[in-house]
């Protein structure tokens, strides 16, 4: 095979939309950031990428990148997952830009389902791939109606589903898509990144986009924005803790994905975000790499 | 010592290859040419570019190749090369009214003028497989058949209604009405009735046909009978804006139902039937029929009926019938989920254990 | 009609539409998500006299034939009008209200902000940007600015805005969700306000 074939898309524009596609995004956007956590329609086109695997975030980031950027895009936390990977092909055949494992390294970085570990700074742009960006949509399935409860801020509904939840089970059991209110006015799903990365949200120095492709809505937080997950005087909200650290990297603060290791059900954890994760490994951190579950082998 | 997963990218080249060896099947068989699907497998060919909103039966058949015969996949694949077409025109509306009719029935009336024409259809086959064809058999002889452009326009069953004032009357939009396109602008509520066609014409086949038959099985229903189900080819035409007047770009083949429904009057408006109305590309009447079903359920609101059945609910139809956005949004659930999962995981143990401690103290008192 | 189309021609839009659409629009993108920042763009262009190269650029990024544009008075028949439809095809939008960017300089007498399209509660994001020229956005009354996209507080300076100004902005943050969106110009440099931002002087 050609190899230049392969590096390039021939007959796309840059980023494969056309510009005035790229216009219709360009407004959304700036209608996103003037009015942080609210859902603005856009007329999301059919990509080459199905519904459901990006394709806002793709476009988002389709009407934002330029030549000089370094793009780095994860799913789950990691650069090598087939989707990520994927997606970071499509963006290196049609725009050619440098794309880049390092979270520091990065100008826009593409996520699916994580904030990096890593502080993101004032120079970078974090992109959302949201599946549902309705919060309210399991209360209420009717668009008409949400958007009328956004409008009169009428998010009682929210709270006494939480509240269900306490009493039920004691607690809130709400723990990825976790339901933030940003700048004190919009309720916003923050798409399914666990709970335990929501107060990055909050203040973060980096823009944050998020681009739902079959539901055609794009939504902004600004930088140093107020982002508060909604919680009960008597019920704060608090973030999910390991008993364990990360089996690689030793890190005890990072969030870990758990990996069966046997038959028997033996498992160990270990960072969810691959650079971090490698990143303290260059550095000297070093755990067993061992299973912190051992689970016996049954007698013969 | 364990090592994380690595090598995504190597895994989807090697996915690629498979998928285009496994497409190809035994090479010892000849390769499908396009002419052969478009020819031979028509009505796949007329489903593709009909959902996939664009009539080329060279790229439909190359899309269900491509795809296998997986018809939701072409329609996907043709749909995203459609994207990347300039819009250069919008036509004028077609007139089927004067279309070269290659079939036409009406169940309302038993004989009309233009007559009932039979045309090619499945309709009284017995469904006996026919293993001649199994056999690689013989060109079918030729059908005896009647001249396919009649010297007369054939009047619509509609107009004979129209005439008499039986049934609602539907006038066209005025020329200056921009024409909505929902493949450039998001769907929004309440949706007018020409956006709402977009929509269904869109929509699955499977997902109207069984939205149209709850409707007759008294979900929300229409009575309603097939006034005219009629296809063949009608005129394309466009106005370019330094002529200033039509001039023919070319012919398309469409199948166009008008079903005629249930009757309203009030104290001040005499009894009149209703309408519901559906158009594909090609040779698709399964589809327009569910289609005019579903289009005059959705009309209940402004008719002033009770509207509580699904195929009633508006948001409910039209959220949901596009295939390309259901087939991946179903499908998507086999891409990772670790994280939410593990966050699920962790949310169960938790309540799990407390719940225990809780049941342990219980039992210990 | 030939004479204005002929400077409209001269006045040419951007070399690269694609690479300085681009750019341009990431320091817009920056200007709005960071109010106060000012950032340069369009030194490149030449548009007819009486109207800034940043608030050129900034049409050429985002105006097309879905939204219309907004020109006082004094620029309907200008060179600048027919510069704008040759580039961007955009219509003129023929009251504020229906606008999707309306075009001001300080020297016009300017509407007030609330005869600019507001959105509505359930639609806010279809609201009218304003793009103001004013003489200088680095020396003149020195603003204090807060709000979201902004650490704490930052400084702008302005000059040449009338005083009623700052009441209108006030005014208009009250609507919030709705509301107008600003991009004031001096030059080549532009500075975002979205209705999100509180001024003090």
């Amino acid at each position: 095979m050609n190899p230049q074939q392969e590096t390039t898309l021939s007959g796309y524009n840059f980023a494969y939309l056309d510009e005035q596609t790229k216009r219709m995004i360009r407004r959304a956007i700036l209608k996103a950031v003037a009015i942080p956590g609210y859902q603005v329609p856009f007329g999301s086109r059919e990509m080459p990428l199905p519904y459901g695997w990006g394709t806002g975030g793709i476009q988002v980031t389709a009407a934002i990148i330029g030549a000089q950027d370094i793009l780095k895009v994860i799913d789950q936390g990691a650069d090598d997952t087939t989707n990520a990977v994927s997606i970071r092909k499509f963006f290196a055949r049609t725009t050619g830009v440098e794309t880049t494992d390092k979270t520091a390294r990065a100008t826009v970085i593409q996520t699916r389902h994580r904030i990096p570990e890593k502080p993101l700074t004032e120079n970078q742009i974090l992109v959302y791939q949201v599946p549902t960006p309705e919060p309210l949509r399991w209360l209420e399935p009717r668009e008409t109606e949400t958007r009328r409860m956004h409008a009169l801020e009428e998010y009682g509904v929210m709270h006494v589903k939480l509240y269900e939840d306490i009493a039920q089970y004691g607690r809130i059991s709400t723990s990825y898509d976790y339901p933030v209110q940003v700048n004190d006015r919009y309720i916003m799903a923050p798409s399914p990144i666990p709970k335990f990365d929501n107060p990055k949200m909050n203040e973060m120095p980096a823009l944050q986009l998020f681009g739902a492709g079959r539901e055609k809505r794009i939504y902004a937080i600004p930088p140093y924005t107020t982002v508060k997950s909604l919680d009960f005087d008597d019920h704060p909200f608090e973030v999910q803790a390991w008993d364990h650290s990360c089996a690689l990297c030793g890190a005890d603060d990072s969030f870990l994905d758990e990996v069966v290791v046997d038959n028997m059900g033996s498992r160990m954890f270990v960072c969810s975000d691959s650079d971090f994760c490698s990143e303290r490994r260059e550095a000297g951190h070093q755990s067993d790499g061992l299973p912190q579950v051992v689970v016996a082998q049954a007698a013969e | 010592m364990y090592v994380a997963v690595k090598g995504g990218e190597q895994a989807i080249d090697n996915a690629h290859k498979l998928l285009a060896e496994d497409r190809r099947g035994n090479p010892e068989h000849p390769e499908l040419t396009l002419e052969q699907i478009s020819e031979q497998m028509a009505y796949a060919v007329d489903r593709v570019m009909t959902e996939g909103s664009l009539y080329d039966r060279e790229l439909a058949a190359l899309a269900i190749k491509q795809a296998r015969g997986d018809l939701v996949e072409a329609i996907f694949l043709l749909r995203a090369y459609r994207t990347t077409l300039p819009r250069l025109a919008v036509t004028e509306a077609i007139k089927t009214g004067e279309m070269a009719v290659e079939r036409r029935i009406s169940a309302t009336y038993k004989d009309l003028p233009g007559g009932q024409i039979l045309g090619p259809t499945f309709d009284y086959t017995h469904r006996l497989l026919d293993f001649k064809l199994a056999a690689e058999g013989e060109a079918p002889a030729p059908a005896e058949r009647v001249d396919s452009a009649p010297d007369a326009t054939m009047p619509r069953v509609s107009d004979f209604l129209n005439n008499e004032d039986l049934i609602e009357l539907e006038l066209p939009d005025s020329d200056e009405t921009e024409v909505p396109d929902l493949t450039r602008a998001p769907l929004d509520f309440p949706a007018d009735r020409a956006t709402r066609l977009q929509n269904l014409a869109r929509g699955d086949e499977g997902f109207l046909m069984a939205l149209g038959y709850s409707t007759q099985r008294g979900y929300g229903r229409t009575h309603p009978f097939a006034g005219e189900i009629r296809m063949g080819a009608v005129a394309v035409e466009v106005v370019p804006e330094e002529l200033g007047f039509a001039i023919q770009i070319g012919e398309i083949t469409v199948t166009e139902c008008e079903m005629v429904n249930q009757f309203k009057g009030s104290a001040t408006s005499l009894p009149q039937f209703t309408r519901g109305y559906g158009l594909g590309f090609g040779h698709c009447e399964r589809k327009t029929m569910a289609m005019a079903l579903v289009d005059r359920s959705l009309r209940a609101q402004e008719l002033g009926e009770d509207a509580d059945a699904p195929a009633q609910d508006p948001e409910f139809v039209l959220y949901h019938s596009d295939n390309v956005e259901a087939s991946g949004f179903v499908q998507h659930l086999k891409l990772p989920h670790y994280v939410d999962f593990q966050s699920e995981l962790e949310t169960v143990r938790t309540l799990r254990s407390e719940q225990m401690a809780t049941l342990t103290k219980k039992a210990a008192e | 009609m030939t004479n204005a189309l002929k400077d409209a021609d001269l006045a040419a839009g951007f070399a690269d539409p694609v690479m300085q659409a681009q750019s341009t629009f990431r320091l817009i993108l920056d200007a709005m998500s960071r109010p106060g920042t000012t950032v340069s763009c369009g030194a490149e262009l030449t548009p007819p006299a009486s109207v800034h190269a940043a608030a050129a650029a900034f049409l050429l990024t985002v105006a097309d034939f879905e939204t219309p544009v907004w020109l006082p008075a004094s620029q309907a028949d200008s060179g600048f009008a027919t510069w704008l439809k040759f580039h961007c095809s955009c219509p003129i939008a023929p009251t504020p209200d229906c606008a999707a960017f309306a075009l001001i300089d300080i020297a016009d007498e300017m509407p007030s902000m609330a005869a600019f399209g507001q959105g509505t509660e359930e639609y806010p994001d279809r609201a009218t940007t304003l793009i103001i020229q004013v003489d200088h956005l680095d020396r003149g009354q020195n603003l204090a600015l807060s709000g979201p996209g902004i650490k704490d507080k930052t400084a702008l300076s302005v000059s040449g805005l009338p005083a009623t100004f700052w009441s209108d902005w006030r005014a208009n943050n009250t609507l919030f969700p709705c509301g107008v969106d600003l991009m004031l110009t001096a030059g080549t440099q532009l500075a975002a306000l979205p209705r999100t931002v509180k001024v003090e002087i």
